[in-house]
C-alpha cells in the first residue's frame, strides 16, 4: 500500500492552470523534496495536500485514505510555515500541545507529547516563554515541534528554511535530516533551494510551469536530466548550453556541427529521432571542463573573471566563437569550474579541455539525446540504509 | 539665515510641526476644562457678574432628582452600547468572506456612519411614530397597537439608545474589518491544519489577533455612551419631563437654555470624573494583561 499518493491533481485559477495532473506515490516514508523555480506551483501544490486549497480534480490519499475532501486537521498531516506561523499569545508549550488540544486529548496526554517533542528539538528550556521571546532559529524549532507533537503520517514543509541566516539554515537541514530518520513519517518538503533538495530528499520532484520534469534520487536528477531544463535546474554553477547543429547520424552516434569545435561526436540514444542540420544544444557542466591541458576536445580562451568562493574557483571564460547561451555573466562566456591549485587571474591565456562523454545534447524541444550515465555515487541515502 | 535653520533643525522643525496641535490641545481642551471647572464655583447666567458659592452648585445638583435620571440614564446608554462590539464582530464576520454581492452588503452596513447623527435621530423619530412610522405598520400587520416609545418614560432611553446603537454598530464593524484584514493568514492556515474550526478558530487564534482593534472598540463605545447627546436632543429633547435626558443634555439645558452656567459647569465637572475614572481604570486592566502577555 502507498502510504502517500496524489493522483493526477489539477488545479486551475480562472483560465491558467496551476497544477496539471500531477502524480506521486511514496510506499516507504520517503523524503519527498519539490523543488522548482518560483511560480511553478509547488507551493501551491503543498496546499492541496494540506488541504488548504482545494483540488480542481484529482485525489489525495494517505496511508490509503481519501483525504481529498477532509478538513485539513482531519488528514493526519502537519505542516511547518516559512514564517513559523506560531500563535503569538500562547506559550511555547501551548503552541505545540494546540493541535492536541482540539483534538480533545487529555492533558497528561498533551503535556507528555510536548515534552517528548522539546526533548528531541532541545527546546524544553523555552517551554513558557512566548514566541517574540525566541530567535529565528528557536522559532522554527517551535514549529517544528508543533508538527512533531501531533505524531502525523505525513509532515509537510513549506520553505521552512527560507528566513534563516546561512549558518543556521545549514544546521537545521542536518536537523530535519536526522529528524526524519527518528520519526516513522513521510516528509514533503517544498524549497526553491536546490542544495537542500539534493542533500535532504531520497527523491526529487523537479516541477516546472505546473508540472513534473523528472522524479528521481538527487544524483540520477543530476547526472541523467531528462531534459535541458532539469540540466540547467540542478547544479551550481549552472551547466554551460551551447547552441549547435546535427551534422551527421549513423547507428550509434552523431557529429556536432559548432563553429569554433572542430570533430565533436556523441553517442546517441537509439530512440532519439535526429536528422542532419536539426538545432540542438549542448550541455557541458562547468566540473566536466578541464583547464589542466587535458581532454579529447580543446578550446583556446581567456579569462574574463574568477570568483573565489573557498573550495574551488570558478572562473568565466570567453571561449571566442564557442559562446554559451543563458550564461551566468550574460556575455556569453563559458563558466569553468577549477581547482584552486590551477590559479587562474583575469585575462589569463588558458586552454579548456573536455571529453564528448562528458557532453549532454538536447533537441529542439529540450529532451535529452545522449544515452544514460551509470550513477558514479551509490544512491542518495535512503530509510533502508542508514 | 540657512545655517542658523541647518544648525538648529533637530529641535526646530519638531517644535514647528508639533505646535498647531498641542496650541489647539491647550486651548480648547486644557484650557477650557479649566475655566469650565472654575465656572462651576460661581452662580453666572452667562453675561452679567459671576458670583463666588463654593460647592453650591455641586450640593444643588447631588440633591436634584433630575441628575439621577440622567445619570441612569447614562448608564442605561453605557450598558446597552456594550453591545456594540461584539454586534460589530458578528457582522464583520459575516460580510469578511469572498461572496458575489458582499460589497454592496458592507456599504449598506457602513451607511449610518456616513450618515449625520442627527438625521439617524429624525430617522428613527419617523420609526417610533405611533401613527404612521414603520414600527407602528408592523404592530398594526401582527392586529396590534404600537406602543409609543418616545412618550413612554419608561422605554424612551431604550428606544434612544438603538437608535445610537445603528452607528455605533457600524462604526465597530469597520474596525473589526480592518482587523480581520490584517489577520496573519499564515496562523490561521497552521490553525487548520491543527484542527481548530468554527468557534474555536475565532476563540483561539482569531479573537487574540484583533484583540488592539477589541481594545479600540470598546474604549470608543464607552465614551460615545458617556457623551451621548445629539439623538437625545433630536429625539426627545430629553422628554417627556426628562426622562431620557443625560448628563450632557441636562449640561447643555441647564446652561444654554436656563442660564445657569455655573450649574451646567458642575454637571460638567461630574461627568468629566466618571469619564476619566472609567478610561483610567480601562487603561490600567489593559496595560496589565499586555504586560502579562508581554
Amino acid at each position: 500500500m502507498n502510504d502517500f499518493e496524489l493522483d493526477r491533481i489539477v488545479k486551475r485559477y480562472g483560465q491558467r492552470t496551476t497544477l496539471d495532473k500531477i502524480s506521486l506515490a511514496t510506499t516507504e516514508k520517503e523524503f519527498i523534496v519539490v523543488v522548482g523555480p518560483s511560480g511553478c506551483g509547488k507551493s501551491t501544490l503543498l496546499k492541496i495536500i494540506a488541504g488548504l486549497e482545494p483540488a480542481d480534480a484529482g485525489r489525495v490519499l494517505i496511508d490509503g485514505r481519501d483525504v481529498t475532501r477532509l478538513e485539513p486537521g482531519d488528514r493526519d498531516i502537519a505542516m511547518v510555515f516559512q514564517s513559523y506561523a506560531l500563535y503569538p499569545h500562547m506559550t511555547v508549550a501551548e503552541n505545540m500541545g494546540f493541535g492536541l488540544r482540539m483534538a480533545g486529548r487529555p492533558k497528561a496526554e498533551i503535556r507528555e507529547a510536548v515534552e517528548n517533542a522539546a526533548s528531541i528539538l532541545q527546546i524544553s528550556d523555552y517551554l513558557d516563554m512566548r514566541p517574540k521571546q525566541l530567535s529565528g532559529g528557536q522559532r522554527q524549532r517551535v514549529a517544528i515541534g508543533r508538527a512533531i507533537t501531533r505524531s502525523p503520517s505525513v509532515f509537510l514543509f513549506d520553505e521552512p528554511l527560507s528566513n534563516l541566516d546561512a549558518a543556521l539554515r545549514t544546521r537545521m537541514r542536518i536537523e530535519i535530516g536526522m529528524l526524519y530518520r527518528r520519526l516513522d513519517a513521510t516528509m514533503i518538503y517544498v524549497t526553491h533551494d536546490q542544495v537542500e533538495a539534493m542533500t535532504m530528499a531520497t527523491r526529487i520532484v523537479l516541477m516546472n510551469q505546473g508540472g513534473i520534469e523528472q522524479i528521481g534520487v538527487p544524483s540520477e536528477l543530476y547526472v541523467n536530466p531528462v531534459n535541458r531544463f532539469v540540466a540547467g535546474f540542478l547544479g551550481s554553477p549552472r551547466m554551460n548550453f551551447m547552441t549547435a547543429r546535427v551534422a551527421d547520424v549513423d547507428d550509434e552516434s552523431f557529429g556536432v556541427s559548432l563553429e569554433g569545435l572542430e570533430g565533436v561526436r556523441v553517442a546517441r540514444r537509439p530512440e532519439a529521432r535526429l536528422v542532419t542540420g536539426d538545432e540542438i544544444t549542448l550541455g557541458l557542466r562547468p566540473e566536466d571542463i578541464r583547464t589542466d591541458g587535458g581532454g579529447e576536445h580543446r578550446l583556446a580562451g581567456q579569462v574574463s573573471l574568477v570568483e573565489e568562493p573557498g573550495r574551488e574557483s570558478i572562473a568565466y571564460i570567453d571561449a571566442g566563437a564557442v559562446r554559451a547561451s543563458e550564461s551566468e555573466d550574460g556575455l556569453g562566456h563559458l563558466t569553468v569550474q577549477a581547482d584552486r591549485r590551477t590559479p587562474m587571474r583575469r585575462d589569463d591565456s588558458v586552454t579548456l579541455g573536455f571529453d564528448s562523454d562528458a557532453l549532454y545534447v538536447f533537441d529542439a524541444a529540450g529532451n535529452t539525446m545522449t544515452p544514460r550515465r551509470p550513477l558514479d555515487t551509490p544512491s542518495a541515502p535512503n530509510k533502508a540504509e542508514s | 539665515m540657512h545655517s542658523l535653520l541647518h544648525r538648529h533643525r533637530g529641535w526646530l522643525w519638531p517644535t514647528l510641526f508639533l505646535a498647531p496641535g498641542v496650541i489647539l490641545f491647550w486651548v480648547v481642551i486644557v484650557a477650557s476644562s479649566a475655566e469650565s471647572l472654575r465656572i462651576s464655583f460661581f452662580q453666572w447666567d452667562g453675561l452679567g457678574d459671576m458670583s463666588w458659592v463654593g460647592v453650591d452648585n455641586y450640593i444643588a445638583l447631588f440633591h436634584d432628582p433630575q441628575f439621577y435620571t440622567s445619570l441612569k440614564n447614562n448608564i442605561i446608554w453605557l450598558v446597552l452600547f456594550m453591545a456594540a462590539p461584539p454586534l460589530g464582530l458578528a457582522i464583520a464576520l459575516l460580510v469578511n468572506q469572498q461572496l458575489r454581492g458582499l460589497r454592496l452588503v458592507k456599504t449598506l452596513f457602513f451607511m449610518p456612519l456616513v450618515m449625520s447623527q442627527v438625521a439617524v435621530g429624525v430617522v428613527f423619530t419617523w420609526f417610533y411614530d405611533p401613527a404612521n412610522g414603520l414600527l407602528a405598520l408592523v404592530f398594526r400587520a401582527m392586529n396590534a397597537t404600537a406602543p409609543a416609545l418616545l412618550s413612554d418614560p419608561q422605554w424612551v432611553t431604550v428606544a434612544v439608545v438603538i437608535a445610537g446603537l445603528w452607528p455605533q454598530v457600524s462604526f465597530c464593524m469597520i474596525l473589526f474589518m480592518a482587523g480581520l484584514n490584517n489577520l496573519d493568514d499564515s496562523q490561521i492556515e497552521a490553525a487548520r491544519v491543527d484542527g481548530a474550526r468554527g468557534f474555536r478558530m475565532l476563540y483561539h487564534v482569531v479573537l487574540p489577533q484583533l484583540r488592539q482593534v477589541n481594545f479600540i472598540a470598546i474604549a470608543i463605545t464607552v465614551i460615545g455612551a458617556l457623551r451621548s447627546f445629539d439623538m437625545v436632543s433630536v429625539m426627545t429633547g430629553g422628554g417627556p419631563f426628562g426622562s431620557s435626558s443625560v448628563l450632557a443634555y441636562q449640561m447643555y439645558e441647564e446652561s444654554i437654555q436656563s442660564y445657569r452656567f455655573g450649574y451646567g459647569a458642575a454637571i460638567a465637572a461630574v461627568l468629566f470624573v466618571i469619564m476619566a475614572l472609567f478610561i483610567a481604570w480601562y487603561l490600567y486592566r489593559m496595560l496589565r494583561i499586555e504586560r502579562g502577555t508581554a
